[in-house]
C-alpha cells in the first residue's frame, strides 16, 4: 500500500485535531512527517523521512489517527501512548480496574464527556476511550489486549 | 549418546569445558526482559514487577536488561507493561549483538534480517528517537510480528523494508548495519527436551551461501566510516568464521573489539588448518556454560 505523504497544511489539520480536542503543545509534532496509508495517518520522525520515501517501504512510524467514513479523525493507541501523555482536554484517568473491565467489554463512567477522549493511567496515555451517554467504551485493539493475564486474582498482572 | 551430543561432538576441539557445555545446554536458560527506555524507566519497570510478585535482578554489563528469577516468567508476555511496550522479552545473548553495533543518537542503522525485532528495538532504543532504523525483513509471514512489536515499543523513526537482504538497495548508506543472520540456530536448542533440528548438509550449504550474499550486501551499504556487526545463533563455524573470514579479506575489513565485558570465548583464528584473518580472536562466541543465554557468535567490523 503506498504512502501518500501529507503536506505541511494538511498535517497542520491533523496537529489541529490534537491541539484542539486534547489541548496538546503543537510543538510536539515538530520533528515528525506524516503520510496517509490506507485509512490511517502515519506519524514518522523526520530524520526517518528520506529513507521511507528512497526506499519501498511496507511501514514506517507510527499509526496516529484514523479517518473515519465521515472523514474525522480518531486518535490511534499506538501512536497516543507516545504522543499523548501531555493531553490535557477530553482525558480520562482510569485506574487498573477499569482498565480490566473496559478490555473486558464493561463501561466505565465518563460523565458529560462526549467523543474520543484519551485513557491515561498515572499520568501516562494508554489509549483511546469512546465516551457516549456518560459511559467509556474501550477502543482498546484486541491484538493488544488479547494476551493479557486477566485471572490473577482479578487484578492485570 | 544423545542426538545432541552426538550432533555436538564435532564442536568438542573448540567449546572448553565440553562436558560442561551439554550440561548448560540441557537447563532451561534464565529468562530476562530488556527494559525500553523509550517509554519508561528501568527502576519503574523492576518496582511494578517486584509489586507483581516477580523476582528481579539486574545485569552488569547492559543496564536494560533484567534476569526475572522463580516460576513465573511464562508471563512475562501477558503483563499489561508487556502490552503497553514497557519491556521486551530479550535474551542476553540477543541484546549482545545490539550492543556491540555501538549505537549513538543520531545514526542510520540498517538491520537487515529483523524480524520479529528484538535487535531493531533495542537499536531503537539506543537511538533515542534521533536518526534512523531501518528494518528489513523478507518474510511476509514474519512482518507482522515485527511491525507489532516496533508499534509496540512505540518507535518513531523505524522504515520497514522487504527486500531480500541480498538485494537491499545499495543507494543509501549506513552509519551501522546489522546482518543477525538466518542459521541453523544451534544456539537456541536449550532446555531439557532440546534437540538438533534441521541440520542436514544440503540446508547448511544453502544457508551459508544465503549469509554470504547478505553480508556481502550490508558490507556494500557501509558508509565510509560505518561499521558492521555480523552475528549468529548458531556455533557452526561455517556459518559463523568461515562466512566472515574471506569477506572481511575481500573488502579489507578491520574486526573491532566489542568493548563488552561479559564471559565470551574468541573467534576461531583457524579452522581445519586454514589461518582466519587477522582480529578473529576480537569476535565472541558466546556458550550457555560460560554466558548463560542463547549460544551465539557476534563480529564487529569496519573498513580499514
Ligand atoms: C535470526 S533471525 C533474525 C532475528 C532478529 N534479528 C531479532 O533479533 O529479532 C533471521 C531473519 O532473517 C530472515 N531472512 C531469511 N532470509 C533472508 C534474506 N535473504 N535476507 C534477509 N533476511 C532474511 C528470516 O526470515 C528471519 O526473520
Amino acid at each position: 500500500m503506498s504512502f501518500v505523504w501529507l503536506d505541511d497544511k494538511e498535517s497542520a489539520k491533523v496537529e489541529d485535531y490534537f491541539v484542539e480536542r486534547f489541548g496538546m503543545d503543537r510543538e510536539k509534532f515538530a520533528d515528525f512527517a506524516m503520510f496517509q496509508k490506507g485509512d490511517y495517518i502515519n506519524i514518522l520522525a523526520l530524520d526517518a523521512r528520506e529513507a521511507a520515501q528512497e526506499l519501498d517501504p511496507s511501514d514506517a512510524g507510527l499509526p496516529l489517527a484514523k479517518l473515519t467514513h465521515s472523514k474525522t479523525l480518531k486518535p490511534v493507541t499506538r501512536g497516543v501512548q507516545v504522543f499523548c501523555n501531555e493531553a490535557t482536554s477530553n482525558v480520562v484517568e482510569i485506574e487498573p480496574a477499569d482498565l480490566k473491565g473496559l478490555i473486558e467489554g464493561r463501561s466505565v463512567e465518563s460523565g458529560d464527556l462526549k467523543g474520543f477522549v484519551i485513557l491515561k493511567m498515572g499520568g501516562c496515555a494508554v489509549g483511546v476511550g469512546l465516551a457516549r451517554e456518560g459511559r467509556l467504551l474501550s477502543q482498546f485493539p484486541k491484538a493488544m489486549t488479547h494476551h493479557l493475564d486477566l485471572r490473577n486474582g482479578g487484578e492485570i498482572l | 549418546m544423545s542426538r545432541l551430543t552426538k550432533h555436538y561432538e564435532r564442536y568438542k576441539e573448540f567449546i572448553p569445558d565440553f562436558d560442561e557445555f551439554m550440561a548448560a545446554v540441557k537447563r532451561d536458560q534464565p529468562a530476562r526482559i530488556r527494559v525500553n527506555t523509550l517509554k519508561t524507566t528501568v527502576a519503574e519497570v523492576e518496582r511494578n514487577l517486584t509489586a507483581k510478585g516477580f523476582e528481579v535482578e539486574r545485569t552488569t554489563w547492559n543496564p536494560y536488561l533484567l534476569t526475572i528469577k522463580g516460576d513465573r516468567p511464562k508471563k512475562l508476555g501477558s503483563t499489561l507493561m508487556h502490552s503497553l511496550g514497557h519491556y521486551y522479552v530479550q535474551s542476553a545473548s540477543s541484546s549482545v549483538a545490539a550492543l556491540a553495533l555501538d549505537v549513538k543518537p543520531g545514526h542510520r542503522v540498517l538491520d537487515l534480517c529483523a524480524s520479529p525485532g528484538s535487535k531493531t528495538t533495542f537499536i531503537a532504543q539506543l537511538l533515542e528517537g534521533k536518526g534512523l532504523v531501518v528494518a528489513n525483513e523478507p518474510s511476509r509471514k514474519r512482518l507482522t510480528p515485527l511491525t507489532t512489536n516496533l508499534r509496540r515499543l512505540g518507535i518513531t523513526n523505524a522504515v520497514t523494508t522487504t527486500y531480500s537482504g541480498q538485494n537491499f538497495p545499495m543507494r543509501l548508506k549506513f552509519d551501522r548495519v546489522l546482518v543477525d543472520a538466518p542459521c541453523s540456530g544451534e544456539g537456541t536448542w536449550r532446555g531439557p527436551d532440546a534437540r538438533p533440528k534441521n541440520t542436514s548438509e544440503s540446508l547448511r550449504e544453502r544457508l551459508v551461501k544465503r549469509q554470504q550474499q547478505i553480508l556481502e550486501r550490508g558490507i556494500q551499504t557501509m558508509a565510509p566510516d560505518g561499521q558492521l556487526v555480523y552475528s549468529t545463533c548458531t556455533y557452526a563455524p561455517e556459518e559463523n568464521e568461515n562466512v566472515v573470514g574471506p569477506l572481511a579479506a575481500k573488502y579489507d575489513l578491520e574486526i573491532l573489539d566489542t568493548g563488552l565485558k561479559i564471559n565470551a570465548c574468541p573467534g576461531l583464528t583457524q579452522i581445519e588448518g586454514v589461518k582466519m584473518p587477522d582480529g578473529m580472536e576480537k569476535a565472541l562466541r558466546l556458550y550457555p556454560h560460560r554466558f548463560d543465554s542463547e549460544g551465539f557468535f557476534v563480529i564487529r567490523m569496519a573498513r580499514r
